[in-house]
């Protein structure tokens, strides 16, 4: 195309020559041995999409195996013992390394593409997050084969899961082996938060952010807020085997159920941090399939964000049978039937945007998916309300019910959506559409399959068949059932099996030669090369594409923004977080190793840990911080290319500091998730506190006197003012100093010693964290902030050598400013820390 | 220009579109921390009647504090917004209306449970 509308000639067209190539050179994908270096969204959502949908079909393949030992009464196909791994492995890599991963996967895949941005702005670390995982994920799931698997189901509650009655390694693969791929899911949600928020094209206001975005922006907060909780519980319980620290042991003062609030804290928003993103993509495909604008938009937003908040409201309702006082069930039940309100605004939506098409409705192969999952999710939600009324929940607790319902709930809000998503999006990465014919009986062999295997499970749990057990007496009336649901299960094994066949018959990763074969109205069916788009466009629509049928020429003329590589290298514009006004130009990194090598030692280290080979595990841990710190050294390149032109005659930096600055955005939500872990242990005291007080009562006699928590704060705080006097100190441009070294160094300092003084104080006073759950409790106090002084030690040596290297200055100063942020809210925790460790003992004995 | 500024006065926009539901957060956590803390730790017959009037004065307070933010929606989102940013803040306004109503029917169907249930007893 040689010319363009005045109102879309942002950049002069046509574009000088070599410029696409140069921008195919700089974004080229690593082929062969090298692609682990590769960190292009494209290539990452796919191999992160890929390993998921592996895990996916191996939990499948057990629950084959379960189905089939339950086929007939008195079966002995599988042992016992071997069923109860079985089922442990099958929920936890569904939940885990399947549902999580997969929607994080298509956050990767599909935002960038959506928002128009070459990548989201920290693409190493999404290629962390995905080693991290794929080789934390094949480890624990390999444990199946050797007999380590553990036998708690997949959560694991406590006093079985203690080393009592748990010995060996097997609970802690779980315990160390999840704790660390949720670390991973952390990173991927950090990544989505500031990439929703901060690299949206010109123009995209909130307001015109598309669903998928909204669902992908609040499904990674609840990220940030939910897996604390269980990162936190996973700890104690592995401390607990570990060291013998009694949080949950009654004999010690502790408390089973403190396990199972922090675990459901977690795990039911989890339901629906799996559910939101499918939604979402959900409101995407609907729309296309109806031809028409989604009915009631700003709605759906605004029952995503009920949902997510709602969803953290919900956690006690799997624990209803617990004994706790009626009006606290009352409270969560409450909550557990205000969350269908929401859920049902989206579903009378998506109906509502269907029924108001003009044209007849075509029954592609998403199509199906979409309204097979209209169906069964609703069915699944009608259970749910059934099972939030608490006299339900007391008869079905535990039985088949619960597990008819929760199928039908995460196959229907998050299985269906996907397959429909494999469908509908693989134009985007696929030279090839996948095949409607083989899609459509896909479709129907999953969706008659489902209802035949979990339909019956609802009946069988009626007639009160528990879950999880291992055979049956033929004397009980549930065969039949059982032998429907196996029947059932292998029908859904062979829809998946045609998709498989599907898969490789006809998805060829490459350029579509029509990449928007549904006329879809969003960003990401424009043309798309390793680059992403050709040119950044400006949008000023919700369906940019419908709105404007000659968009997609001109962006792919290089006629919007950001045509070229001003930098000479990867680079996106960032934008203000809510009207999307351009802000500067992000210079993003490129192919590398480290990435690669850090997830791969912090996997060992994990691992090696698990089976008790500790000194090759703090190797690898170190080796695993050296990979990080290398991987790091190259990302901050400082101010010297810029100012950028970016078409549209803005001129934009490529380099900020401060709250304009994406790794700024990054330490913030950095700091959320710390201040969430933080808040599930000052839930936990407190818990405790009140499940045992007389340990708290005896606590205030132990404590040492006001001086030494005086000390460690007045410490605290002397460590921020000398990170603030480092940064008043830094040189200007091309100079050098040592103070703000010798600041810095002074400053971690500062703060080892006063989480030393914290601790020595109490062991001098004559507490032992093996005593008391009391004693527990108040030295993880210290262990938690022991670990950020930990990473506050590593940033700081890292900014001084940095700083002598010549690479800290007054203007280029991201790594102080990142460290000192981390350092304030070091500070705060310790400082809240200091007042509940002194404080509520003195509460209790009064 | 602050850097507040060019970030769109992200937080305190933010903070006023979620007040709403962050409301109905707290008087959830409130009620049922408090709850459980007079149940575990206070005598039966102070405990009670404690926990049930300070449900009740917590619901009561947050409903209007809800209303209160519903009313004035507009205009607490306008002074943190740009003239030329009229549509994202229109979205913003709406997003408040709506998150009040769903929070006002979550917290009033939470607290009103006080009048139907006994507070510490298990069953």
């Amino acid at each position: 195309m040689n010319e363009t509308s005045p109102h879309a000639q942002i950049s002069p067209t046509p574009r000088p020559d070599g410029e696409r190539e140069k921008l195919l050179e700089i974004w080229a994908t690593p082929k062969g041995w090298r692609l682990p270096t590769a960190v292009n969204n494209t290539v990452i959502g796919l191999l992160y999409l890929g390993a998921a949908f592996v895990f996916f079909v191996l939990a499948g393949i057990l629950a084959l195996v379960m189905r089939t030992q339950l086929a007939v009464p008195d079966n002995d196909l599988v042992s016992q013992d071997l069923y109860n791994q079985l089922f442990t492995v099958h929920g936890t890599t569904m939940m885990f390394l399947f549902a999580v991963p997969a929607v994080e996967a298509l956050g990767v895949l599909l935002l960038p593409q959506m928002l128009a941005a070459r990548d989201l702005p920290f693409p190493r670390l999404s290629a962390f997050a995905v080693w991290a995982y794929i080789v934390g994920g094949t480890v624990f799931f390999s444990t199946i084969f050797y007999d380590l698997a553990p036998r708690g189901g997949w959560f694991m509650y406590p006093p079985m899961t203690l080393t009592e009655y748990s010995p060996g390694d097997a609970a802690d693969f779980w315990l160390l082996g999840i704790g660390f791929i949720e670390i991973s899911a952390i990173a991927g949600a950090i990544e989505i938060i500031v990439g929703v928020l901060r690299t949206r094209p010109p123009g995209m206001s909130l307001d015109k952010l598309p669903i998928f975005g909204w669902a992908m922006l609040i499904f990674a907060g609840m990220i940030v807020v939910a897996f604390p909780a269980v990162i936190l519980a996973t700890m104690l319980l592995e401390i607990e085997r570990a060291f013998g620290w009694p949080f949950f042991s009654p004999d010690g003062g502790g408390d089973p159920l403190l396990w199972q609030h922090l675990f459901w804290f977690f795990g039911h928003p989890e339901v629906y941090i799996i559910f939101l993103p499918a939604a979402g993509l959900v409101s995407m495909i609907v729309p296309t399939i109806a031809r028409a604008p989604l009915v009631g938009h700003n709605l759906i937003v605004v029952a995503l964000i009920a949902t997510g908040f709602f969803s953290f409201g919900l956690w006690v309702h799997h624990m209803f049978t617990t004994g706790i006082p009626s009006l606290s069930l009352a409270f969560f039940s409450a909550a557990s039937m205000a969350v269908a309100v929401p859920s049902g605004i989206q579903i009378f939506s998506w109906i509502a945007t269907l029924a108001s098409r003009t044209k007849k409705l075509r029954l592609t192969t998403p199509a199906l998916f979409v309204l097979g999952m209209l169906f069964i999710f609703t069915l699944g939600g009608l259970t749910g309300v059934m099972v939030a009324m608490v006299p339900f929940n007391w008869q079905a607790h535990d039985t088949y019910f619960i597990v008819a319902h929760l199928h039908y709930v995460l196959i229907g809000g998050m299985v269906f959506p996907l397959f429909a998503t494999f469908y509908y999006w693989a134009p985007m990465v696929s030279s090839r559409l996948l095949s409607d014919t083989l899609g459509k009986w896909t479709f129907w062999l999953m969706f008659i399959g489902l209802n035949v295997a979990f339909l019956p499970m609802h009946l069988a749990g009626l007639l009160g068949m528990p879950r999880r057990i291992w055979t049956y007496p033929d004397t009980l009336p549930w065969d039949g059932y059982n032998l429907v649901s196996t029947i059932g299960a292998y029908m859904i094994a062979a829809g998946v099996l045609v998709f498989i066949i599907d898969l490789i018959r006809n998805f060829r990763i490459g350029e579509s030669s029509n990449p928007n074969p549904w006329d879809a109205g969003t960003l990401e069916f424009l043309p798309q090369d390793v680059y992403s788009t050709r040119s950044i466009p400006k949008v000023d629509s919700l369906y940019p594409l419908w709105d404007r049928p000659e968009l997609a020429e001109e962006v792919e003329a290089g006629a919007h923004y950001l045509p070229d590589a001003p930098t000479g290298g990867r680079e996106t514009i960032v934008t203000s977080p809510i009207s999307a006004t351009p802000q500067y130009v992000v210079q993003m990194p490129g192919p590398g190793w480290m990435h690669f090598f850090a997830a791969v030692f912090t996997a060992a280290c994990f691992l090696l840990l698990t089976v008790k080979v500790v000194t090759p595990a703090i190797i690898c841990g170190v080796l695993a911080v050296v990979c990080c710190l290398v991987w790091v050294w190259t990302i901050d390149k400082g101010p010297d290319a810029g100012p950028v032109e970016i078409g549209g005659g803005l001129r934009l930096p490529v380099y900020v500091t401060g709250p304009m600055a994406h790794g700024w955005w990054a330490m913030i939500v950095l700091m959320l998730v710390a201040g969430s872990l933080y808040l599930a242990y000052v839930f936990s005291y407190l818990y405790l506190w009140t499940s045992s007080p007389e340990g708290w009562e005896l606590g205030a006699a132990m404590l040492p006197d006001a001086g030494s928590p005086m000390l460690s704060a007045g410490l605290f705080a002397l460590a921020v003012a000398l990170y603030v006097l480092a940064r008043w100190a830094l040189p200007e441009p091309g100079g050098n100093n040592l103070v703000t070294p010798a600041l810095v160094i002074l400053g971690a300092c500062a703060l080892t010693g006063g989480v030393v003084n914290e601790v020595w104080s109490h062991w001098q006073a004559g507490l032992r964290p093996t005593d008391s759950s009391y004693g527990a409790m108040v030295y993880m106090a210290g262990v938690l902030t022991a670990q950020l002084v930990a990473v506050i030690v590593i940033m700081s040596l890292f900014v001084c050598v940095r700083q002598m290297a010549g690479k800290i200055d007054q203007v280029r100063c991201a790594g102080l400013e990142n460290t000192s942020l981390l350092v304030y809210y070091t500070f705060a925790q310790a400082l809240v820390g200091l007042l509940i460790v002194h404080g509520i003992p003195h509460v209790a004995a009064s | 220009m602050s850097q507040s500024d060019a970030n769109d006065r992200f937080v305190r926009r933010t903070a006023v579109s979620l007040a709403p539901i962050l409301l109905w957060a707290a008087h959830f956590g409130l009620v049922y921390g408090g709850a459980h803390v007079a149940c575990a730790t206070a005598d039966g017959a102070i405990g009670e009647p404690l926990a049930d009037m300070a449900v009740w004065s917590v619901t009561g307070l947050v409903v209007l504090v809800l209303v209160g933010i519903g009313l004035r929606a507009r205009s607490l989102l306008s002074a943190g917004a740009s003239s030329g940013d009229t549509n994202s803040n229109d979205f913003l306004v709406h997003v408040v209306h709506a998150l009040t109503l769903l929070s006002l029917l979550g917290v009033i169907w939470a607290g009103a449970a006080v009048n139907f249930m006994p507070t510490c007893a298990t069953r």
